[in-house]
């Protein structure tokens, strides 16, 4: 079973998020802090990760930073400003997508199938990896 | 033009005169200081019957036609003034030259006054005047026998030699005596040269030597003989004031003066050509000179008044919302002055607008937050995601309140905290116990345990009393400890300290708010009481709050005077320290 983990500190947003995915038919967990997400997604990669900039103890782009050393697989990131966008394009650290908040949970779960739809195992890790992130401009749309 | 005490009220704003006025940029994007008129077009364009052909006149152009003006009557003045002088100062100059050459006639002065020991032989003597005008031949006349020096003829005697006169006797008598120049070449000799001088030695008939003074405009008319004093010895009778003079020396002493007038007017036609070319040059000078001063004036003006076009481009700029355009400041005039102002203004405007901008773009994400939540709970039901049930009405309605409150927390903060502040004498500490009182049951919920017991204290024995808004000293204390509800562990702990300090020590109140963990890292306390700043990376959301209260505190308490500092607590979270004055009466 496909495994998604959520880090976001919105308690009602997140569990929102997780009641969606689990009807997709994914199985998530839940962290609330960046730390101890980073030291879970560290300890046993999951297929997926819904990372929100925002966080306390450690910050989500510094999660993305220090997840990138250790594992490869897919993270979108949930953003609430456009300068966090900017900020994010601009380090190209390797996010495979980005929402911008406030998200439609359909959209989010739609993006979910098709970041790993192209990260399944039948394709070569690095190429999609490559074509999504010259994908988000669609996302931009979104961040008003 | 408005007659005084004209009432303004009888015309309705927007007359027809008050339109035309406007200044035509506010009607019309027009570059500025274009070539054709902006305010007769605008006239034009509306539809006023305004004759306003003139071109505009431009401050730049007032001063190049005012230093044109002000060349213009210079070089008339100049050209005229030097015209008349030489007119003027032409017959001076030639007395000057023709008296110079009369130097044998002050010899033959000074012989006379030599012999004679004094002018009084002289004086009035038309007749010995006139016989010493004569010069040599005069002399010659009255001796017997020819002097052998030579001397300098008159120049009417050498004028008069040239007339051809049959020789009475033609006989030729060797080599010339009378040479004018003394050392004259060898020449063939010529009847009237040889004749001429051996015929002065008899008596001169008169159609030789007519009386020179009788001549037009003859130079005798215009000599005098002055004293060692200046006042007429013989002469003529002559404006002396004009007269070129020139003195007569006798043993390195001045013992008189021969004087000429100048000639009244110029007559000869040299003299006319003379002037005319004077003058010709005079104005051409003048015109070259006023030309180049003109452009140079044109091109000053321009250089001068060239920051003001600038300004009035960037003043359209930050008018038309372009608030980074700043104008480049030269020099320490006035002008630079003003374009210093104006970027000093132009500076403000940004800063303002610009926290006006993140202000904005704050609050727009403080109000999504809570709207994210709410769209994607009621997408989820929508989607049969979740089914609708006590708990998700519970979730929706939380939300709601959430956005509520921080719709609240941004109008208050978008007040300017002085304007309604209205003080009058306040208990602060009694405010303090109600605000404690007012959350004992949500403090006793979180198991937070608040130690009051110094407000209690100092309460109980002298309440201090300042001066301020009891209304926004409670909101104050309430954020403070919302803050503390918020950002405090459960099972932590509160504790408030006071300190009163009287006249001779500061005569102020400082409370303190000491809670226990979690702290603010040391880089985020400075900006703690910024607007809409939340310890994001170290505290927890989850009890919400705008970020909006501690900015709100700030404005209060610096409104009543005081200061409000956070820093780490003992307690090992947050320790915030107030000071407010206390009121002068206590």
């Amino acid at each position: 079973m496909t495994r998604i983990v959520i880090v976001e500190d919105e308690i009602d947003i997140a569990s929102v998020v997780q009641d969606y995915l689990r009807h997709a038919g994914y199985e998530t967990t839940h962290f609330t802090d960046g730390q101890s997400a980073l030291d879970s997604i560290v300890a046993t990669p999951p297929d997926l990760t819904l990372l929100d900039i925002m966080l306390p103890r450690l910050d989500g782009i510094e999660v993305l930073r220090r997840a990138r050393e250790h594992t490869a697989h897919p993270i979108i990131m949930l953003t609430a400003r456009i300068e966090e966008v900017d900020r994010l394009l601009g380090l190209e650290l390797g996010a495979d997508d980005y929402v911008c908040k406030p998200f439609s949970p359909r959209e989010l779960v739609a993006r979910v199938r098709a970041v790993l739809r192209r990260t399944a195992p039948g394709n070569a890790p690095g190429q999609g990896s490559s074509q999504s992130r010259a994908a988000p401009c669609s996302t931009a749309a979104c961040c008003h | 033009m408005e007659g005084p005490g004209r009432d303004f009220s009888q015309f309705p704003p927007h007359s027809a005169d008050t339109i035309g006025v406007l200044p035509p940029s506010f009607v019309h994007r027009r570059p500025p200081f274009s070539p054709d008129s902006p305010v007769a077009m605008h006239a034009a364009e509306c539809g006023h019957a305004r004759a306003l052909p003139m071109p505009q006149l431009t401050l730049s152009r007032k001063i190049f036609l005012a230093l044109a003006a002000l060349l213009l009557v210079l070089l008339i003045s100049f050209a005229g003034l030097s015209i008349i002088a030489l007119q003027r100062g032409l017959g001076s100059y030639v007395a000057e030259i023709e008296i110079r050459r009369m130097d044998w006639l002050a010899q033959l002065v000074l012989k006379n006054y030599v012999a004679h020991g004094d002018w009084k032989n002289l004086r009035d003597n038309d007749d010995a005047w006139q016989r010493l005008q004569m010069g040599r031949f005069a002399s010659l006349l009255d001796s017997t026998a020819a002097n052998g020096d030579e001397r300098r003829l008159p120049p009417w005697y050498e004028y008069r030699t040239m007339r051809p006169e049959p020789p009475p006797d033609g006989a030729p008598t060797g080599a010339p005596a009378g040479a004018p120049n003394g050392d004259p070449p060898p020449m063939p000799p010529s009847p009237q040269l040889d004749l001429l001088p051996r015929r002065m030695l008899g008596a001169p008939p008169p159609w030789v030597f007519p009386d020179p003074r009788g001549m037009h405009d003859s130079i005798y008319q215009r000599l005098a003989v002055l004293d060692a004093s200046g006042a007429r010895v013989v002469g003529a009778d002559i404006d002396m004031a004009n007269a070129a003079r020139m003195p007569i020396r006798h043993n390195k002493s001045v013992i008189g003066y021969l004087a000429l007038a100048p000639l009244q007017g110029l007559e000869s036609e040299a003299d006319r050509a003379f002037i005319a070319r004077q003058s010709g040059v005079i104005v051409l000078t003048g015109l070259c000179g006023l030309g180049f001063a003109l452009v140079l004036s044109w091109l000053l003006a321009r250089r001068w008044f060239r920051p003001i076009d600038e300004l009035t481009q960037a003043a359209q700029d930050v008018a038309q919302g372009r608030l980074s355009t700043r104008v480049a400041v030269q020099g320490s005039d006035e002008l630079a002055l003003l374009g210093k102002t104006f970027n000093d203004m132009a500076q403000r405007l940004d800063t303002v607008e610009a926290s006006r901008r993140a202000w904005l773009a704050d609050a727009a994400h403080e109000l999504r937050t809570p709207l994210a939540a709410m769209r994607a709970e009621i997408e989820a039901l929508q989607d049969g995601v979740r089914t609708f049930d006590e708990r998700t009405a519970l979730r929706l309605h939380r939300q709601v309140i959430r956005l509520g409150q921080r719709v609240d927390d941004l109008r208050s903060s978008m007040r300017e905290p002085q304007s309604d502040l209205l003080t009058t004498t306040v208990f602060p500490l009694s405010l303090l116990k109600e605000a404690l009182d007012h959350t004992r049951d949500r403090f006793a919920k979180r198991g937070i345990v608040v130690d009051r017991h110094a407000v209690d204290h100092v309460t109980a024995s002298a309440q201090p009393v300042i001066d301020g808004n009891a209304h926004r000293l409670h909101q104050v204390f309430m954020n403070l400890l919302e803050n503390t509800l918020a950002y405090t562990d459960e099972g932590g702990k509160l504790r408030l300290d006071v300190i009163v300090e009287g006249a001779w020590t500061g005569n102020c109140l400082t409370l303190l708010f000491d809670d226990s963990a979690p702290g603010v890292p040391d880089e985020e306390l400075p900006r703690l009481f910024d607007r809409l700043f939340r310890g994001e990376t170290s505290r927890s959301r989850e009890h919400g709050g705008s970020g909006l209260g501690l900015s709100i505190c700030r404005a209060t308490i610096e409104a009543h005077g005081g200061t409000i500092e956070a820093s780490a607590s003992p307690l090992g979270g947050l320790r915030v320290t107030i000071t407010l004055p206390l009121a002068t009466s206590s």
